[in-house]
């Protein structure tokens, strides 16, 4: 019964899609393109995110469905089936991928302990709202919300201050304990209405107002999607905003349903978008301009100079510069390096997607340090816009100076990137509403399904897996960086003309997502949305 | 004159090869009262949400006012006002807020009607919140969005699903009294045959996606009767279906139920000339027997023939 019960839950469905999935693409990432050695360490603080968004979109205020609290079956069967799935969707594809990994490219054993650690972090993450008001079916969203950013915080705490190890044991004990509690508290079957109904307490009236005539609308917008905005503010200020952009479009998924009254309403489709668009706006934009706001100087000029090889480091004096600032080396063959006095060197050649770049800043072991010193100003010209030595470099950083990247046109350009990207996951997602595709056989459907899936998760995985030149960031931020990069040398000196062309693409593609959300239609009854009943 | 609501040869699927709707034509009048009529899943809802412009058909045109509801969505929805039975209001305010949000949409709100209502349907204070409204209360508030805009067509899908009898009552005859006698429009879909028959005007019968009637419903009362022939009589439905004024025929234990257009006396005589039989009832029967005959155990009709 209790696995019947789980095989039904959609976690378990999640689960096996992630193993599915993540089995293919780790096998073709490690095995196909040309890396070094994968860490599953780098990978899992993203899918830490993946995991927790999957799991808050899985509704974990509701402990079951009403048709199965209306079923004789003891609510500790429930409970158990349902964590189980949850707990499934959760391990199965972090030990697999862990495992071949392991097993395809030799990654280190260290690495067990943080996998251990995170899974016990999500562990703790599912059971932890299940031990509050355990008599209700349904608690209050808030309160998950709650848990969720106490646990998050104590998670970040134990991982910058205490080793996995001890990490996974806190946290394995924390869960154990919150089972038990759990598990002896559960009652026969579970109230279906909030305590204080139960309890028979008055529930107080609102006052009256006279609010705005758009309130009912704002208010009916799914608001609880803002918890991904810290997250996509943290990911956007290490560069890879792009990555936590994906989770915008739980933003419009969630209110879709919510504001399907609007659609008897004579509201215009513009209008009733633009409504809807409201929350992914809010925190893709608003996520990633503060972010950005905020973004680190990940060293995109790195160096060995003559000073650490005389502490002893086993390596020959070299600059290397972050992926962006790379150059095509036209037919396969980087140009050679000359500098003024006549001393050469020829870079080697990376392929990036099938494409040949070279470093143009990089030295060899046989260059001299004056080469050396001589590549490391070009460098830092190109990626701070002053040509620097090392020292000065440093001083400059300390008294503020950023990276190109970081200023404002390329922020702009990037909050572009960001809406832009959500805007096309969107434009996909609404591509199974649009009413011509009703009209195809399942078989036909399927195909458009996995025609449509496929880029948005191959661009995650592409993101995600595919390791950057010397940091944990993905290649694919690098090559989008860029292309960034060359927009701007090719707009002219001014903010508002940065801003119009990177808008251009943005209402484009707003405006051919308006066309298809004119077309679409939902399917299916409207779902009551309220505390008061167990779809909350 | 142009109809105010016009569907013609509307053709809708879910799933490929099955069809909701398989051609259904026909077109309401100003003023008009139309029941929709049909079982569950019969396509009523997938009409009027066509209707509204909120399903595409996949063949056919639907012209409301003249207009189409998925080319100029907001000309036809601002004349219309609309009640489900699955209609979700925003639970996350007040019944302040949501006229509110309607009267600024529909600049012909009639705050005097609002108030009539309030006061009828007693709510006692549009401070409420809408979710703590019960469902009765909630229909309630539904039909007043629907209404105080003085719409000229006021469609309801399933109004009263769910609401006790009283409060059944209550909620139809509102509809009629407000709206109607002023000369609206009202198509309404329902398989209670009390409502239909509370709101009288014409009937439409879907089944199998199809116009299986559409008649007013004194037409209905006063010309139509079911006939029932002994089993060993004829050998199947199609046979009797293919007799004049033959609507439908289902097996019922030992005869055949069918269902014919003219009084029971004119039937009566001509099956008896026709199949040269003695033995055959014909009978006047209510509007909910008429409905069990024409849509009833179809499948097991169609199996046995």
């Amino acid at each position: 019964m209790i696995l019947k019960l789980a095989r039904r839950d959609p976690g378990s469905v999640l689960g096996l899609a992630f193993i599915g999935t993540y089995l293919v693409v780790m096998y073709l990432v490690v095995l196909l393109i040309e890396q070094t050695r994968m860490n599953p360490g780098n990978w899992l603080w993203n899918e830490m995110a993946m995991f927790a968004g999957l799991m808050f979109y899985l509704k974990p205020q509701r402990r079951a469905t009403l048709w199965e609290a209306a079923l004789p079956i003891p609510a500790r069967q429930l409970f158990l089936a349902r964590t189980l799935s949850r707990m499934a969707m959760v391990w199965i594809p972090m030990m697999a991928c862990g495992s071949l990994t392991m097993l395809l490219k030799g990654a280190e054993w260290s690495s067990v302990g943080a996998t251990l650690a995170c899974g016990a972090g999500l562990t703790l993450a599912i059971l932890l709202p299940q031990a509050v008001r355990v008599q209700e079916l349904v608690i209050p969203w808030w309160l998950v919300a709650m848990i969720w950013a106490a646990v998050a915080a104590a998670g970040l705490l134990t991982w910058w201050l205490l080793p996995a190890a001890v990490t996974l044991t806190l946290f394995a004990l924390a869960s154990a304990g919150a089972f038990v509690r759990i598990w002896m508290t559960l009652p026969l079957s579970f109230q279906t209405a909030p305590l204080e109904a139960a309890g028979g307490r008055e529930i107080t009236r609102s006052r009256s107002t006279t609010a705005l005539p758009w309130w009912p609308v704002v208010r009916s917008l799914q608001w609880a999607s803002l918890g991904f905005l810290p997250m996509i503010a943290v990911l956007a200020s290490q560069n890879v905003g792009l990555f936590g952009c994906l989770f915008g479009v739980f933003g419009m998924e969630g209110s879709r349903p919510r504001t399907r009254w609007l659609d008897s309403l004579p509201l215009s489709h513009r209008a009733r978008l633009l409504i809807n668009l409201i929350p992914v706006l809010v925190i893709v934009v608003g996520g990633t301009a503060l972010g950005l706001h905020f973004a680190t100087d990940n060293y995109p000029v790195m160096a060995w100079d003559p000073a650490t090889l005389a502490a002893g480091l086993p390596a020959p004096p070299a600059v290397a510069v972050s992926l962006e600032y790379w150059k095509h080396a036209q037919g396969g063959i980087a140009p050679l390096i000359q500098s003024p006095w006549g001393e050469t060197f020829r870079p080697a050649i990376r392929s990036v997607f099938g494409y040949k770049l070279y470093d143009p800043y990089s030295s060899g072991p046989d260059n001299s340090h004056r080469f050396f010193d001589w590549q490391y100003e070009r460098a830092t010209e190109v990626v701070y816009g002053r040509s620097l030595t090392a020292p000065q470099l440093n001083a400059a950083r300390k008294a503020g100076l950023r990276p190109i990247t970081t200023r404002a046109r390329m922020q702009i350009l990037n909050l572009a990137a960001a809406t832009l990207f959500v805007l096309v996951l969107i434009f996909l997602r609404e591509l199974f509403r649009w009413h011509r595709a009703r009209r195809l056989s399942r078989l036909a459907r399927g195909l458009l399904m996995a025609a449509v899936v496929a880029p948005p998760f191959g661009a995650i995985l592409a993101l995600d897996f595919i390791p950057g030149l010397g940091s944990t960031v993905g290649t694919t931020i690098h090559v989008i960086q860029g292309l960034l990069l060359r927009i701007s040398t090719l707009l002219p000196d001014n903010l508002l003309a940065v801003t119009m062309a990177a808008l251009a693409p943005v209402v484009l593609m707003y405006l051919l997502l308006e066309r298809l959300f004119a077309r679409t239609e939902l399917l299916g009854p409207v779902r009551v949305v309220s505390p008061w009943s167990a779809e909350g | 004159m142009t109809p105010i609501l016009e569907f013609q040869n509307i053709v809708r699927a879910f799933k490929k090869g099955v069809p909701v709707l398989d051609g259904v034509t026909f077109s309401m009048q100003e003023g008009e009262v139309l029941g929709l009529l049909g079982r569950n899943g019969s396509g009523k809802t997938t009409l009027i949400r066509i209707a509204m412009g909120m399903l595409f058909p996949q063949a056919g045109t639907v012209r409301v006012f003249g207009i189409s509801p998925t080319g100029d969505p907001v000309a036809v929805k601002k004349r219309i006002g609309y009640v489900a039975e699955e209609q979700v209001l925003p639970t996350g305010s007040n019944i302040a807020e949501l006229f509110a949000f309607h009267r600024y949409l529909f600049p012909t709100w009639d705050s005097k009607l609002e108030r009539q209502l309030l006061d009828r349907f007693s709510l006692t204070g549009n401070a409420q919140q809408i979710r703590q409204l019960s469902k009765g209360q909630a229909r309630q508030v539904a039909l007043m969005c629907a209404v105080c805009h003085r719409p000229e067509l006021l469609i309801l899908d399933e109004p009263a699903g769910g609401l006790d009898p009283a409060a059944r009552r209550e909620f139809l005859e509102t509809s009629i009294q407000l709206l109607n006698r002023e000369g609206t429009a009202i198509l309404f879909s329902s398989h209670h045959m009390n409502d239909v028959e509370r709101l009288g005007g014409r009937v439409v019968l879907l089944d199998d996606g199809k116009v299986r009637l559409d008649r007013q419903l004194d037409q209905i009362h006063e010309d139509h009767c079911v006939a029932m022939i002994p089993r060993s009589a004829v050998p199947d439905a199609a046979t009797l279906e293919r007799l004049p004024g033959c609507l439908r025929a289902r097996p019922v234990f030992d005869d055949w139920h069918a269902v014919f257009q003219g009084t029971p006396d004119a039937v009566r005589r001509e099956l008896q000339e026709s199949l040269g039989l003695d033995g055959i009832r014909c009978v006047s029967v209510p509007l909910e027997e008429l409905f069990v005959e024409m849509v009833g155990s179809s499948r097991l009709a169609e199996a046995s023939s």
